[in-house]
């Protein structure tokens, strides 16, 4: 898994679901769980956070 | 006729007056007394049309004028409705075959099983009775009034003038 | 009143008639090819017609010449009896009206296009709803003249696009005449396009793949082997692999042309037989977004309506869909109904036929900068709620009334309005407003859409902005409404029912959901095991994701030409040890195969296809597979090899499993679609004869939701590197990658492909905006 790959996906899929509000993070972490493959769930849960916005860095903690 | 309108201009004898237009029946002097009314001019087969009245002299030739029936219907024909659209154009040949005496038709090689013909001449009463049937097919399978009134002149004029249908 | 029928006056009217057509008529019955196939002469024995008595000496059209110019049917006029039907049919049923009667009176003839236009030059489409219309000879298919009468007759269903068109495959012995569109056909109603009525040579064309090849690796030639070799060979290296690498290192893509039958087993293949949940479709890069969507918002991963309920619409608004190219056969019913007075929107960058076509002008035509979806479909939302439009009774009554206000506050805010987002989607605010307008206020609406909605990197947002528009004006649940997404291929929707997804098993249960899981594991012989979606679709999938799959089932589709990013593709697809294809032709996803299994074409099986609206229907065998093998009884050999021991002796048998299995098909039987041609599900307990029209008394999943979507700009912005904004469309002759169509003489109308580009626009001197077509 590119880890940098993964953290633009997770990214986009925060600034899709940030118009929800309070929601957002829920969302976001329960569209991760739903469709991503097991390899990469565990590949952002592992790598660097660096690059993740607020809301995809909330939703991958809220993955584990 | 001649106190209104002055006789023919050529000053011959009145032979006939078409009332309606180039659709309306040919009406002989015996009929002259007909009252110009839709209902007495139906019964007798004609039409009051546009209520125009044109006169022929005894020079007029009622084949010829057959003849001419079908060729303005052709002419005018839009070509939507088949008894008008092919039916006008077989009905000038047909009258030309009528007064030319009648002609044995060429055959032809190909021939459709379901539609053969028999290759013989037609009799002159059996061209009259196929005019008949086109006149009938045309005034009721037409879908408009100039194929559907083509036969009021074609009709009138072999009725009343049969003798200038032989040549 | 009574009306007569059969008088002898009107028998004699008829013979009448019939002696003046065929006083104009050719007399050459037995050699005609319409011999026997004739209204017209059959109407004249009918009639009793016997002679012609004016001779067949006069005027006629005898020696017109024959218009050979359409590649699939002649016109040759001189048999024509000026009935007018094709030209009505052109009309009426097509809606092209590119025929007319030239001239009139005697010469009265049937004219396609401008007078000096031939067929081919002419407006005409080639959909043959004028062959077909025709009583006589003189509009023939070439086949039939090639071949002769058909004897026998089988109604299938076209493999062709998501309309799923019914026909009459005309067989004279094993040889497929003519496919004729059947009239009981309750998504075409007996109408068709270029494709499915012609387009059908590729069936035998002689570039088909009849014997199984195998080879070692990729740099080597193929072999031509046995299939049991073949299959022998797969199963040892998919074994193999298994044992190294592990179950997910191996995977599948079901195809969106085979039938469900089929496609259910590859993923059953892939999830029984393999061992992992790495199975996918083309469906992820079409439609996944209106599964999404439409399952988040509504319950339920499909179109609301069925193809009829066009007829009753007032207003239909069109967002990135071309249905007269892509969809011809539904728009020539879109048409009618827009003919007879509804009123149309169209979304789209590009100007589509359908905006000004004969007869036909849409009241707005919205021509967005590409992208910009959400941000149109979000000002709409705008000028309905700020403007009070909105049917708030329906809102109450069906939709969850916290969330509409949550999102009704979010659409008003006036950095949503059309004139403030104007500046990012080009469409001019007092047309938006207008449109918005009329949609919401203009009757029955309904909305259409395709790829120019879900091929979009906010594709999901945009289908659940539609579901809102279409909550908020309460277009749902009724003839003449709804959210119609026009599926691409014959069996898209279909695909996605039968549980090709990794993360979804068939009818849309999340594998790690409780949607009865253990029904599942126990039938299908899927392990539980394995809870998590995986992802085989190469482009959903890194390149590094892409190295750890070894092994790939790939049926009937070219992932090479299909999927985006053919680099990454390439390379993923070079890194395996066993790629195999299983397709008619040798693809250019083939170049990386290791096997290649030959397919079968949907006139060589039994079993059935989904169409856009949800409609089951079957497919029947008129030919045995040139092959040998239809594709199911391949897959089923291919796990037989890797033991699973099964044996299916029928698809009927395979939809008996789906139905036991899948709550939304639990009706459904091939014993029952033979008896009512076809059924729209769901078909279960609650909707024993299926579902024409869905969420009709409340939505699936309860409450509709109503789900904020906010415009993000893509990230694939033009610039120096990518200095061109580039996007794909339909054409009517071709068809997806062209594997079937570019085998046929479609191509006459399209031989190449062609970048459309965009003539500049002065005031903002964007003049890159270029359309390839597909």
């Amino acid at each position: 898994m590119d880890p940098g790959r993964l953290t633009y996906m997770a990214n986009q899929i925060a600034r899709n679901l940030a118009a929800q509000g309070a929601a957002a993070v829920e969302a976001t972490c329960q569209h991760l769980r739903d469709f991503w493959d097991p390899r990469m769930k565990a590949a952002i849960l592992g790598g660097s956070r660096a690059g993740l916005d607020p809301i995809a860095r909330a939703a991958v903690e809220r993955l584990v | 006729m001649n106190a209104i309108g002055g006789g023919t201009a050529s000053g011959r004898p009145v032979k006939a007056v078409q009332v309606g237009g180039p659709l309306g029946a040919y009406i002989p002097p015996s009929q002259f007394d007909l009252p110009f009314d839709y209902d007495a001019y139906a019964a007798a087969d004609a039409l009051i049309g546009h209520g125009g009245i044109v006169v022929f002299d005894d020079s007029a030739d009622m084949g010829a004028m057959a003849r001419f029936a079908f060729q303005f219907c052709a002419a005018e024909s839009c070509g939507k409705c088949t008894p008008c659209r092919i039916g006008s154009t077989r009905g000038v040949k047909l009258v030309d075959r009528i007064r030319g005496g009648g002609k044995p038709r060429p055959t032809r090689s190909k021939r459709c099983p379901r539609c053969t013909t028999p290759a013989r001449p037609r009799s002159r009463a059996e061209d009259l009775q196929l005019l008949e049937d086109l006149c009938e097919t045309m005034q009721l399978g037409s879908l408009c009034a100039l194929g559907g009134f083509t036969p009021y002149p074609v009709r009138s004029a072999l009725k009343h003038w049969p003798e200038d249908f032989e040549r | 009143m009574v009306v007569h029928t059969q008088t002898p006056r009107l028998e004699k009217l008829r013979r009448g008639v019939m002696e003046l057509y065929i006083s104009d008529h050719p007399l050459d019955c037995l050699t005609c090819a319409a011999n026997n196939d004739c209204e017209l002469q059959d109407t004249a024995a009918e009639v009793g017609l016997r002679d012609v008595r004016y001779g067949y000496d006069g005027a006629n059209h005898l020696g017109a010449a024959i218009d050979t110019s359409n590649p699939y049917f002649d016109f040759d006029p001189s048999k024509c009896i000026a009935c007018s039907r094709c030209v009505r049919a052109c009309d009426e049923v097509q809606g092209t009206l590119a025929l007319t009667i030239d001239g009139r009176g005697f010469a009265s003839m049937v004219s396609a296009g401008q007078t000096g236009d031939d067929f081919l030059s002419s407006e005409c489409v080639s959909c043959g709803a004028c062959v077909q219309a025709c009583p006589t000879a003189t509009l023939q298919e070439k086949a039939v003249k090639e071949i002769g009468k058909p004897e026998r007759a089988v109604v299938t269903t076209c493999a062709y696009c998501g309309v799923g068109c019914t026909f009459r495959a005309e067989m004279r012995g094993e040889q497929l005449v003519r496919m004729v569109p059947w009239k009981d056909g309750k998504a075409n109603r007996g109408h068709s396009c270029v494709k499915g009525r012609f387009a059908w040579g590729y069936a035998n064309h002689r570039d088909r793949i009849l014997t199984p090849m195998i080879r070692e690796s990729i740099d080597q030639p193929w072999r031509e082997v046995s299939w049991d070799e073949a299959l022998g060979f797969t199963a040892g290296r998919l074994g193999a692999i298994k044992a190294q690498h592990g179950a997910r290192a191996l995977g599948g893509i079901t195809s969106s042309r085979c039938t469900n039958e089929e496609t259910f087993l590859v993923q059953k293949l892939v999830r029984a037989g393999f061992g992992s949940n790495n199975v996918d479709t083309c469906a992820r890069v079409c439609h996944s977004p209106t599964g999404y969507g439409l399952s988040k918002t509504f319950g339920t991963s499909a179109g609301t309506q069925d193809f009829d309920s066009v007829m009753h619409a007032d207003v239909i608004l069109v967002i990135g869909a071309n249905p007269t190219d892509g969809h011809p056969v539904f728009a020539s019913r879109m048409k009618r109904r827009l003919r007879q007075g509804a009123k149309l929107i169209v979304i789209d960058p590009r100007r589509i036929d359908l905006v000004r076509s004969p007869h036909i002008a849409a009241a707005h035509h919205l021509p967005l900068q590409p992208g910009t979806n959400v941000a149109v479909l979000t000002a709409m939302a705008h000028v309905i709620v700020t403007e009070g439009l909105a049917d708030e009774a329906f809102i109450r009554e069906r939709c969850d009334w916290d969330e509409y206000q949550d999102w009704a506050r979010f659409v008003a805010e006036e950095r949503h309005s059309p004139e403030t987002l104007e500046a990012v989607t080009r469409v001019p605010a007092h047309d938006l407003r207008e449109a918005a307008r009329l949609y919401a206020t203009g009757g029955n609406g309904a909305i259409y859409y395709g790829l120019g909605v879900t091929e979009h990197s906010q594709g999901s947002s945009t289908v659940m902005a539609i579901a809102n528009l279409a909550m908020a004006t309460g277009n749902i649940g009724r003839p003449g409404v709804g959210v119609n997404p026009l599926r691409g291929q014959n069996n898209v929707q279909g695909a996605c029912d039968m549980g090709s997804f990794p993360h979804e098993l068939s009818g849309y249960r999340h594998i790690s959901g409780s949607a009865k899981p253990a029904r599942c594991s126990n039938r299908t012989g899927a392990s539980r095991s394995i809870p998590n979606p995986a992802c085989a679709s190469p482009t959903c999938s890194t390149p590094r994701s892409m190295a750890s799959f070894r092994a790939i089932y790939i049926q009937g589709e070219d992932i090479l030409q299909s999927d985006p990013n053919t680099h990454h593709v390439a390379a993923g697809l070079k890194a395996m040890d066993c790629v195999i294809v299983h397709d008619l032709f040798l693809n250019e996803t083939a170049n990386y195969a290791h096997v290649f299994l030959p397919g079968s074409t949907f006139l060589e099986k039994d079993g059935t296809f989904t169409n856009a609206e949800r409609r089951i229907q079957l497919v029947r065998k008129v030919m045995e597979p040139a092959n040998g093998y239809a594709d199911w009884e391949v897959t089923q050999a291919l796990a037989n090899a890797m033991g699973l021991g099964w044996n299916y002796t029928h698809p009927s048998e395979i939809m008996d499993e789906i139905a036991r299995l899948t709550p939304s098909f639990a009706g459904v039987s091939h014993a029952r679609l033979e008896a009512e041609g076809s059924l729209q599900w769901p078909v279960n307990e609650a909707h024993p004869d299926g579902s024409p029209i869905m969420h009709v008394d409340g939505f699936v999943r309860g409450k509709g939701k109503f789900v904020v979507t906010d415009y993000v700009p893509t990230d694939e912005k033009t610039g120096p590197r990518f200095p061109l904004l580039l996007t794909t469309g339909r054409i009517l002759s071709q068809y997806n990658v062209g594997a079937q169509t570019r085998r046929t003489a479609n191509t006459v109308w399209h031989p190449e492909d062609l970048l459309e580009i965009h003539p500049p626009m002065p005031r903002t001197g964007a003049s890159r905006m270029v359309t390839g077509c597909a």
